[in-house]
This record gives structure tokens, sequence and C-alpha cells, in this order.
């Protein structure tokens, strides 16, 4: 042999390899048209994951961007956009002085989960500000009785006893978007997204299956091929709210994705296109991993009970106000690179796939097909 | 505010640039790749076509030399630049071998032969004067596709000698002898060439610059969105070969002299035919929603696999094995795979790169007006219970 095997699969494979031959096709350089006018935009939060995409597209469109925060958070996204915008102190609660006296055109709030917050800031912004985005959450919707749901499915208000404080997120969040629309009618934007997942996701939803597929063998797969799921791209999401606030389109719109029917075969499917891994899927029935108390392997969720409608959340009224779609193997991809490319303690939580839960679940599966 | 056109503008602006980024179907895709350590003199039979022009892309690359020859009448599509690179020798496999006399190569790829008279006469014209001779066979040498797992060492389809020598033009070559000449043709390479030569079997080649479009129908189809026929079953397996990882796979061959036979099919492992329109789905983000209709109902309506329904056999019978060829022996020696994404990617974006007239005759794949009474049909059946 002239080269030498090593050699040669160094080369080639990696050459094969996701991060290799992907990139050039799967990813792409887009450069960002200017806005026709350039509006000052107050964050609230900001600093880790939505805040970093919006002011990054904020200021490559041309607007002017002012965040508050405690100040307490590094950054570790887009650090150096963060130079670039104008930083307020304070407190969510009890401290809002540097809010005062200023003017904005659009307050993008994506730090509240009492409502309390977003009541006095609302209350304090609402003569100097033209338009309030919150950021919400279809968790409003819990428990998701309905089979389907749209913005016009009723959500909850009241904490219910049966639900044993589950719905305490999604109540608060419910809560909140009604103090917005108080304070600023007909100037409130109310988005409720999905799972947020892409590159930078502190919680490793979708870098879960990213990673696991491509470390490649049998892979657990959730439920039922046809149970739906439903996430959405960081990207797509902040891209389409600096657009709403661009627009000035006050509603209330479920941020959910892809923009028709992804089924759950279509998902895992979907990220092993990206990789050239040995992979095979087992797929474990809804019962038994209840049983085994894998419910959740987000975004699949056992499509049942409290949760039967929750990967079924309609993103129409979003996509007839612009909000469109990475293909999910663009986000995949761009998930692993990121991942890839993550220090060694950022990527530890996914260093032992497939996970021993995961073996003994598959190896239980077998056992009882057997 | 924005004006609605002007958001139109950029959102489509991003869309278009997250989805499509600059059409590079290259092997290398701005990756380094590393020189072999021998230069080779390499000269390739054919070469202007499909696989040709990625296996020059990547032999220079690694810096061999290359020769092409060929009558000199099918204009490259692809690499196009890169012909300025190699040297030319114009001639006829059918009769005309003048110009390769008195030349002396280290390693001849053959890619245009289906005559066995034609390997013949090329292979023992050039014996003495190259050092290996890597045949571009076809998996349909084998004799029985029924088998699961079928390897190299499977038996291979016959044809007699009067018939074999019978076949001296193109035009006879038949769905029936193709793979028997093919056969043929890997003797001829091997009687010349002993303990030398090398010959690869692929599965479907895909990929970009493909002139068949038999698997380009599905990124293309997906890419159309809606209601999207899919034969057979999910569960149905698929295989294939992306021409880039074939075109690599040869050159890695010959520098390695690897001599042998082998299978080159992909991808690693097994690939259903719902796990590869999925994952081809992944790479649009148009509503596209997939209705499997069965076998027997195709086969009613009078729906070809392979040629209308691409990639697809069904698994049973004479076919069973057609998508569960074994390339473990490929594998050991080299072979690797390209995601399936970016196959498709690259695939379709190739294919939007073409002339309108182009895209508007494709040569295989599902006419769009027959899919919709397939569907209506088996809608009607269905509800019909």
């Amino acid at each position: 042999m002239t080269t030498s095997r090593r050699k040669f699969l160094k080369q080639t494979a990696s050459g094969a390899l996701v991060l290799g031959l992907g990139q050039d096709v799967l990813a792409g350089e887009h450069t960002v048209p200017r806005a026709e006018t350039s509006l000052r935009i107050l964050i609230l939060g900001g600093t880790t994951y939505l805040g970093p995409y919006q002011i990054k597209r904020a200021l490559e469109r041309g607007h002017e961007v002012t965040i508050f925060n405690r100040g307490r958070t590094v950054p570790t996204l887009f650090p150096e956009v963060f130079s670039k915008v104008e930083k307020l102190r304070g407190d969510r609660s009890g401290d809002l002085e540097s809010l005062k006296g200023r003017e904005w055109d659009a307050v993008i709030d994506n730090s509240a989960t009492d409502p309390k917050w977003v009541r006095d800031a609302a209350l304090l912004l609402k003569d100097s500000v033209g338009l309030y985005l919150f950021t919400s959450s279809t968790g409003v919707y819990y428990p998701y009785l309905a089979p389907a749901i749209d913005e016009s499915t009723e959500v909850v208000t009241e904490h219910g006893p049966a639900t044993g404080g589950a719905d305490a997120y999604g109540v608060n969040k419910s809560l909140s978007e009604i103090e917005a629309r108080e304070a600023f009618p007909d100037r409130a934007i109310i988005v409720r997204p999905h799972y947020i997942i892409g590159p930078g996701d502190p919680k490793d939803r979708l870098t879960y299956w990213v990673v696991r597929i491509d470390v490649g063998g049998e892979v657990l797969a959730p439920g039922d091929r046809d149970d739906p799921v439903q996430l959405i791209d960081v990207r797509d999401l902040t891209e389409w709210m600096i657009r709403l606030v661009e627009n000035g389109d006050a509603g209330t719109y479920n941020a959910t994705g892809p923009g028709s029917r992804l089924s759950s075969a279509e998902f895992v499917a979907g990220i092993r296109a990206i990789t050239a891994s040995e992979v095979s899927f087992t797929w474990v029935g809804t019962d038994f991993l209840v049983e085994h108390e894998l419910p959740y392997m987000v975004p699949w969720v056992a499509p049942r009970g409290d949760m039967l409608g929750m990967s079924n959340i309609s993103p129409a009224r979003a996509i007839a106000k612009g909000l469109t779609y990475r293909p999910l193997a663009v986000t995949a991809y761009d998930n692993l690179k990121w991942w890839k490319e993550q220090p060694e303690e950022r990527r530890a939580p996914l260093s032992d796939l497939p996970r021993q839960r995961e073996k003994d679940a598959l190896a239980a599966w077998h056992a009882r097909e057997a | 505010m924005t004006t609605r056109r002007e958001f139109l503008a950029t959102t489509s602006a991003a869309t278009a640039a997250v989805g499509l980024g600059a059409f590079n179907p290259s092997i290398a895709a701005g990756r380094e790749i590393e020189k072999a350590k021998e230069s080779l003199r390499i000269l390739i039979l054919g070469g202007s076509a499909f696989t040709g022009p990625f296996q020059i892309e990547y032999a220079l690359q690694r810096g061999h030399e290359v020769t092409i020859f060929n009558r000199g009448r099918t204009e490259p599509t692809m690499n196009v630049e890169l012909f300025d690179r190699v040297e030319k020798l114009v001639g006829d496999r059918a009769d005309d071998l003048e110009s390769l006399k008195g030349r002396e190569w280290d390693a001849v790829i053959d890619n245009s032969a289906s005559i066995p008279g034609w390997v013949r006469a090329s292979a023992g014209l050039l014996k003495d004067s190259a050092e290996t001779y890597l045949y571009t066979s076809s998996l349909s040498v084998h004799a029985d596709f029924s088998k699961l797992g079928l390897t190299e060492d499977d038996p291979v389809g016959t044809i007699d000698d009067a018939a074999a020598e019978a076949v001296t033009t193109v035009q006879q070559i038949t769905g029936e002898n193709y793979g028997p000449l093919k056969a043929r043709c890997e003797e001829e390479a091997k009687m010349a060439f002993p303990d030398r030569a090398i010959i690869v079997r692929p599965h479907l080649i895909v990929g970009p610059g493909d002139r068949s479009d038999r698997w380009t129908y599905w990124p293309v189809r997906i890419d159309r969105g809606g209601e999207v026929m899919a034969p057979g079953t999910p569960d149905d397996p698929t295989q294939y070969i992306d021409t880039r990882d074939l075109a690599r796979f040869d050159v890695h061959l010959v520098e390695t002299k690897a001599i042998g036979t082998y299978s080159a099919v992909g991808p690693l492992s097994r690939l259903s035919m719902g796990e590869m329109l999925y994952g081809i789905r992944a790479v649009v983000s148009n509503d596209v929603s997939f209705t499997w209709v069965d076998a027997d109902f195709l086969a009613e309506h009078e729906v070809a696999p392979w040629g209308e329904m691409t990639a697809w056999l069904p698994p049973v019978g004479d076919t069973a094995g057609f998508a569960a060829f074994d390339n473990s022996r490929a594998v050991a020696a080299g072979l690797t795979f390209t995601p399936l994404a970016v196959t498709a990617k690259s695939t379709l974006d190739w294919w939007k790169a073409q002339p309108e007239e182009r895209q508007a005759s494709p040569r295989a794949g599902l006419a769009p007006d027959k899919e919709t009474k397939v569907l209506e049909a088996w809608h009607a059946r269905k509800s019909e219970g």
C-alpha cells in the first residue's frame, strides 16, 4: 500500500465526516440587507441564547440595540456583538431605574417568567416605547388536552389542582402575556415558541439527537414513527422576531416548526442524513417508554394525556406574518458543528453516549420482543 | 417600517442563502486534500461523462498526472476547467487505439466499456505499458438478485461466446445482456492483467452530473413539495453510491494497488426508503407529506419500479437482494460515504442550475400527472376500505 490505511482513513473519513464535506453545501453564508428604517430596540435579558441572536440580527439590519440586565451573565454566544450595544444595568425584580426617561421603538422581553416583572417593565415603558414583544411559550396551553392547537385555543390562566404544579410555568407565561397586552393594547407582540433548538442551545435538546446519531450504532427511536414532533431553530425564531418588530405586527403567534407536519421518523432520518455513521433505529413503543420513565425524548413527547396536543400546535398565523424555516438538515448540521467546536467541559454532558439508560431500555425492549 | 416588498426580498434572500450555499459539488468542498506520497500517471478511458470529472478532480488533488482517452465528442459539463490540466488523447474504443501506443502509465481506469472486445483490445494493448487496470463494472453482473447480502464471490451471469462476440456496438446492448457482458469485460481485464486488475462494481451511481435522472428524481420531487407518492413500505431497503465517493474510491484503489473485486455500495449501513426520503426532505423546507403506496397497487397501475419509482425495487422474489448488497470488502479497502443530506443537496443544486429545457424533460421518475392520478386512485380505494 502506498498510503497507509490509517492516513487514508484520516484523510477521507474526515472528508466524509459531516463537518468536512457538508460545509459548503449545507451551510451558506448570507448577507442580510439593512432595514429601511433604523430602529432603537431595547432587549430585556439578552445574554444567554435568544438575546445574542436577536442582537446580531438587529445590528445586521442596521438597528440600535440597548440591553438591560443584571450584568452577571457573561455572554458566550457572539461575545463580539456585545461591544456594539448599549448596556443598562438593573434588575427585573425591583430596579428599573436605568430605563427611566428613555425612548425606544420596541422592547423585546425575553427574561420574564413572573407576571409582576412584565407589569412593572411594561407600565414603566408604555409611553416611551412603541411595541412590546414578549417571549412567551407554547407552555401557555399546558395541559395540552386539545388534539390540535392554534391561537384560538384557550390558555390556562389559573393553576389547576390536578397538575400538581406542573402548570406553573405556563400559567405565569399566560399571565405575563396579559400584563403585556394591558400595558400595550394593540402594540403587544406575543410570541409563543415551541422547543427552541440550534447552535448555542444551553439545554442540549437537539444536540442530544445530532450527537447521538453521529455516534451511531443502534439508536433508540421513540414512540410511534408517525408521532408528530415540533421545534424551532433559534435563528428562524429570532430573525422573525426582529421582522415582526420592523413590520409592527402586533398580535399573538405560535412559533412552532417546521412549516408542515414532521413525524418522529422523519425527524430522526433527517438527522441521520447529515452523518455518514453506521446507524440503525429501533422503534420503542410509547407504552414501554412510559413504563420505563422515558415519556419525553425531546422533541418527542408521548402524545397522550396532558401532552396530547403538545406537538400539534399550528404555526399558520406566524407563517402568514413571515416566519420562515431552515431545512432540518441545516439546523442539525450547524448544531453538530457548533457542538464539536465547544470546549471539552461544555461537551461533557453528552460525552457518554449512548447512555446506560438507553442501553438498558433497548435491552429490555429486545428481551420483551423475544 | 419595512414595506411588504422589501420584507419579501429580505426573507427570501435569507431563505435562499440558507438553503442554497454557492453550488459546489466538488469533492474537496473547501477542504485541504493531502497529496499522495507518490505521483502516479493515470490513464482514464472515457472520463468526460459522469464519474470521470470527479476522478480527474480527485486524482489531480492527490498530485497525480492524468491522461484521458475518448472520441472527443462528449463535452464535459462538470469540473470543466480541470480538463485544461489533463492530457487528452483522441481515439475510439471500437477501432482506434493508435494514440495509446508507445506510452506508459501506472494505472488505467476504464470507465467506458460494456463490450468484451473493447476491454480485450485496450487491456491487451496496455498490459505491458501499464501496471494496474481498474475496470468499472456493475452490480448487474450478478446472476441472481434474490439473495440477501450478495458479495463479490457470488456467481455472475453468463452469456455464450458467440453471443458475446456478436456484440460490437453499444446499440446491441440490452437490459438482458448488459450484466453478462459486463461480467465478460471483467474477465477480459483480469486475463490481460492477471493479479493486476481491480474490478469495481458500483450500485446506482447518483449525484450532481447524473445523466440518468434516476436518483435525482427524489430530491427534485421532494423539493417541489406537496403530497409525494412513495413506493412500497418505508422499511424497504435502498442502496446507491455517490459519484464522488466512487471517484475517490477508484483513485484510492489505484494508489494502494488494492487488487480485487469490490461492490461499491452505499451507504455504510442499511438505509430504508423511508429514511432516504425523509433524509432528503431534511434538505428542503417546503410543505411535504409522503403517501406510501404498496407494491401491488403500483404494479396494478403500471408504475414502474426503478424507472418511475427510482432507487426502489420490491424487496421480494427475484429482486429481494437488490438493495441488500454486502459492502464490507469495499469499506475495508477504504470506501467512505458522503452524508445523504450532502448528496441530496448538491444533486438538487446541480439540477436547478441546468437549462430549463433539460429540467422540463427528465429522463426518469414519475410524471406529475400520473402521480396525481395514482394517488387519487389509492385514496379512493382506501376510503372504500
